[in-house]
This record gives C-alpha cells, structure tokens and sequence, in this order.
C-alpha cells in the first residue's frame, strides 16, 4: 500500500454501563483510514456506527458510556491516552464532523458569523477580522455567493441544504486531515443530497482530506466511497472496496443490504428484506452475532463467533469462508 | 440583513424554502411583538416604567426633601401642597415614596442581578457537568432551601446593624437558589442537543459552550423568573422594613412607611398614611408579575398570538 495510514482503530471497545448491566455498543471494532481516502461504514440502525466516531472524537456520552479498551492512533499518537485539553486541540482542527440533522447542530442564537469564527478564533488564533474575512472566504467555497450577507444570519433563515453547507464550511474551517460525517445527507431531499455528496467529495480532494462517512444508504456509498466497512452490533463484519461490495458481496448481511435496496436492472415484484431486527446489545447471541438472522447458517454459527478473516485484500467475519480457506 | 434574500444558490433551494422570500424576523423581534400583544404585560410595563422614571428623577417632581420634617404640618390629609398628605413628622407622603422607590427598586435589582448570577454560574456547572460535580452542588442547594429562610432572615438582620447592603447581601444569599435549580434544569436537557456535541467537536472549550452556547438558549427562563423575583423581593423587604429590620428610618422605604403607619388610631385619623406606600408595593409587584408573565408567553414558541 502506497498511503499511509491516517487514523488506526484498533479492538475498539465502547460499551454502556446500565445499571448492573453492560452495553457492548462497539465491541472490538478495527478501522483504517489512509490519507485522502473516503472509507463508508454502514450498517442497520443500532449497529455501532455513530458510537465508534463518537469514541474517535472521544465525545461518548457520559456518564453511561466509556471507552474500556482498544487504541486509537492518529498522527503516531494514541487519542485514547492524551490529555482531554490535547484533545480539544485535536477536535475541529485535525478531526472534525458533521451530524445528520442540519436543523439541529447549528445553535439557534447564534449568527453563522459567530459559529464559523469561533472555531478560527480558538485553533487558528486568527484575530476577530481575519477570522471574519477566512468565514466570508469559506462560506464562498462551499457555494454562497452572498457570503457576507449569511456571516449575520441566524440559522433558522437558511434553508437544511444551506445548513449543512454550514456544517461543512465549519468543520473544514481549521484545513482537518479527517472529517467524520454521521449521515450528512439523510436528513435531505435528493436533488440537495447530491450536492452536498458533491461538495464533500470535490473539498476532500482539494485539500486532500480523508473522509469517514457514517451512512445506511447504499446509494451515496456507491457514489462516493473508496472503501467500505460493514458494522453489524458493534463489530466489523466485512470491508472491501466499493467495487468488490457491490460486484461480489461475501458476507450474507452485505448481501441481504445490497439485495434490499432496489436495482434498475432487475425487474423483481417484491424486494428482498433481511429477516428480523438487530439483536439489542443485551440480546446478542453466543455465537455469530447475524447466525439468527443468516439464511446461510449452520451449527458452527450458534455456537463459535466468527474471526475478523483477510482475503486478499478483503476483510471477513464468516465461517463460510473460514472453511473455504482451511 | 435588512434585504430579504440570501439565496444564492441553486433556485431548487429557494423554491424549496419559501421562508427566505419572507422580510427577516429575528427571534428577539418575534418576542417583543409577542410581548406587546399581551395587554396586561402592557399596562405592568407602562405602571413601573412611571415609577422608575419618578423614583430616578424624585428631586425634580417634588419640593420637599424625604427627611425634612415640620411638626405644624401633621397628619395633614391630601392637599394641593402635599398630594398624599404628611405622616406624623409632618413629611410630604409623596416626597417619601419617590425616594422610598428608589430604596424599594435597588435593593430588588441589586439583590436580582446578583442572585441570578450566581444562581446561573452554579446551575450552568451543575447541570453541564452532571455526576459528582451536579450531586454536591444541588445537595449544597437543597440544604440552603430547607432553611426557614425569614426566620434567618430576622436573626440574620438583629445580630448585624440592619441596612441597605446586608439586606442586599442577605437577600443575594438565599435568592439565588431558585435561579440554580432552574438553570441547571434548563442545561440537563440543552445539554444533550446536537448543536452542543456539534460544537465540542469542533474543540470549542466547556467555558464558552456553557457560556456562549447554551446560556443564551436558557435566557428566556432566566429573565422571567428574575422578573418574578424583583417583585418577591420587594414584598420581603416591605416585610422585614414592615418588623423594623429593613431600611432603617428616617431612609424612607415603602416597607417602613407602613411600619410607621401601623400605629391604630393613627390609621383611623389618617387614612392616606398607610394606604399609599401599600398601595405602590401592590402596583409595582403586580406589575412585575404582569410583565413576567408576558415574558413567559413571549418566550414560549409554543404559544402563539
């Protein structure tokens, strides 16, 4: 591999403490983003996914949530070992994020102008007309052309496609070398969905930026992503390349995402769905953790979890294939 | 901001939000309007508007200065020359209570500001941090609060010489409770909106997402019951003046005009006397209540015209 590694996680262990009882959300979660690379994780609802960014940016929700193991290294760092005001400087200005609900994640009383400074202000030690002068600029890269005129507007004059290229304009302020985006474009109509899948896509290759994208749409994985990370309950279940997951997916709960979504191609009568719901994390069988649910399985499967298993240069959790192998 | 579009960009967006064709409202606009469609909220406004303005410019309106006394001048009912009579020195009823207001307004915005602040500072930590931080300072709280507070009070105000600043101080001690509690009941459930975990992850520091981020957002709460407040507080020290441990005379106060007044005989032979400063705690506090209640609808989204 020519690029080196951005950000390693390693057996990533985020779990909820309920009471007496323990909530493994992200339950020994592997993860490599290169440098410049778009890498998709999806997954059901409830699978993991925004726990494991959140544990990235080290923000789960506490008291409740804690990180118990695992190592998260970036820049030759361990962002699981330094000090949370080390922290503070990472958050925004190495990493950054953006959130599904632009309605929400933008504060209500304050101007766009003071949200997009503030960030400028605190890790780029920017002055107060700088910072105003790197926000006009910023709001210009990511498509207003009034630019100067939204720096006084409240959040609640704009429009959600607006928002989020707020979001975004705040979150590649400080040049990040990874922005994490949790389903940035759900909460959006298609015509402005492709736009800001655009819009991301053209930023990270201008400023050679590495993105994390956090989606259940298979639609925006196949136009953006590079890589893709399959999360079932907290673990990684298959990664590959966008092509190979598309073309020839190994591990039956990617095939039963891609056969649930429909196809131009195909003329079907009914789609296909994956029988059943995610398991809750109290609920997760002893063995595989899809066995219930797998059209495929047999004995092993209920009893024996399955191993993170390299195939060339795929990863899977499945004793379909472990057999294949041996 | 004054000129309607920001739209810039593709029109599907503009035609998708019709709201950006609309003249602007800023939210502080839309409360105002709400405000001033409440005509009880009105009156309340105008009412202590007037008794501000007076208490601060009392030496233009008035001749006679609060403390000068003229014992020929008894009791005198209302006149031309004394619009609401003389007390029993001889003072000009009317002089007293434009400089009783003054005392009556300071001591309750003083003793406001200050209690808010504290309150705000202690709940905003207490409900952003939550867990150990949260437990001590409400358990801090909830001890306070289980003080018979105008019991203290009175002890409080016979061991130290009573005056305007340990009344101010007192009042400070035990007002700020309330605040806290609310506060930190309105950060709980700010704490955990998206625009806060939005902004910790662009690394902005605790000080200034409790202070800049979710303060302003709990405004609206604060400012009501502060208004609410300055009238409570007006109605305590009426209370502690009224006992003799409040504004000390010959320092006219509302509070101690009644005091004055309480004497039997010379509330049957001297109406006037005890009915006007009553009759300025009533409208002022009233009208705090009034203009407090305004607020609280006008601050209220679900509440509309």
């Amino acid at each position: 591999m020519l690029m080196s590694a951005l950000l390693e996680v390693k057996n990533l262990k985020t779990h909820f403490f309920k009471k007496k009882q323990v909530i493994p959300a992200v339950d020994g979660m592997d993860l490599t983003i290169k440098k410049g690379e778009t890498v998709a994780l999806v997954g059901e609802s409830g699978s993991g996914k925004s726990m494991t960014s959140l544990s990235i940016m080290r923000l789960v929700p506490s008291p409740g949530g804690k990180i118990v193991d695992g190592q998260i290294m970036y820049d030759g760092k361990d962002l699981l070992t330094i000090s949370e005001n080390d922290m503070v400087d990472i958050r925004g200005n190495d990493i950054s994020m953006i959130f599904q609900e632009p309605m929400t994640s933008l504060n209500p009383v304050l101007t766009i102008g003071d949200q997009i400074t503030e960030t400028l202000i605190a890790h780029q030690k920017l002055s107060q007309r700088e910072a105003k002068k790197r926000a006009v600029e910023l709001l210009e890269m990511v498509g207003f052309s009034r630019a100067k005129a939204i720096l006084n507007d409240y959040p609640h004059r704009l429009s959600g496609g607006m928002r989020q290229r707020v979001m975004i304009a705040i979150a590649m302020s400080c040049n990040p070398k990874l922005l994490i985006a949790d389903e940035p474009t759900t909460a959006l109509d298609v015509t402005i969905q492709a736009q800001i899948l655009d819009l991301m896509k053209d930023l990270s290759n201008k400023f050679d930026t590495s993105i994390l994208l956090i989606t259940h749409d298979l639609g925006v994985v196949s136009e953006v992503a590079d890589r893709v990370i399959v999360m079932y309950c907290g673990q990684v279940v298959e990664e590959s390349s966008v092509n190979d997951i598309f073309e020839n997916a190994l591990h039956p709960y990617t095939q039963g995402l891609i056969n649930s979504v429909p196809s131009i191609d195909d003329d079907i009568d009914r789609l296909e769905s994956i029988e059943g719901n995610v398991p809750t994390p109290d609920q997760f069988p002893t063995g595989c953790r899809f066995a219930p649910r797998c059209p495929k399985a047999f004995d092993k499967c209920s009893l024996h979890m399955p191993t993170l298993k390299k195939i060339d240069e795929r990863s899977i959790r499945c004793f379909l294939y472990e057999e294949e192998q041996s | 901001m004054t000129k309607i579009n920001t739209v810039n960009e593709s029109s599907t967006e503009a035609l998708l939000n019709p709201n950006l064709n609309r003249k602007p409202d800023t939210m502080f606009k839309i409360i105002v309007s709400k405000f001033f469609k409440n005509k009880l909220a009105v009156i309340g406004l105008i009412f202590l508007t007037i008794i501000i303005l007076s208490a601060i410019f009392a030496p233009l309106l008035t001749p006679y200065t609060p403390e000068e006394q003229s014992l020929r001048d008894r009791l005198l009912p209302p006149s031309s020359d004394h619009l609401l009579g003389t007390d029993k020195f001889g003072r000009d009823i009317f002089t007293r209570i434009l400089y009783g207001g003054q005392i009556s307004l300071l001591v309750g915005f003083i003793s406001i500001l200050g209690s808010v602040t504290i309150g705000a500072i202690v709940g905003s930590i207490a409900g952003y941090f939550g867990g150990i931080i949260d437990s001590i300072l409400m358990r801090i709280v909830d001890t306070l609060l289980a003080v018979p507070t105008l019991f203290l009070l009175i002890t409080l105000v016979t061991i130290f010489t009573p005056g305007i600043d340990k009344l101010i101080y007192i009042f400070i001690l035990f007002g700020w409770l309330g605040t806290a509690r609310l506060v930190r009941a309105e950060f709980l459930s700010l704490r955990t909106r998206e625009f806060v975990l939005s902004a910790r992850t662009m690394g902005v520091k605790n000080r200034s997402i409790i202070f800049s981020h979710i303060l302003p957002n709990a405004m609206g709460p604060i400012i009501v019951s502060a208004t609410l407040g300055v009238g409570g507080i007006i109605l305590t020290e009426a209370a502690l003046s009224y006992l003799g441990l409040g504004i000390q005379p010959p320092i006219p106060s509302w509070g101690n005009m009644l005091q004055d007044a309480q004497n039997y005989t010379i509330m049957l032979k001297a109406w006037w006397y005890p009915t006007f400063p009553g009759l300025m705690i009533l409208i002022t506090v009233l009208s705090f209540n009034f203009i407090g209640d305004g607020l609280r609808d006008a601050f209220d989204p679900k509440i509309n015209e």
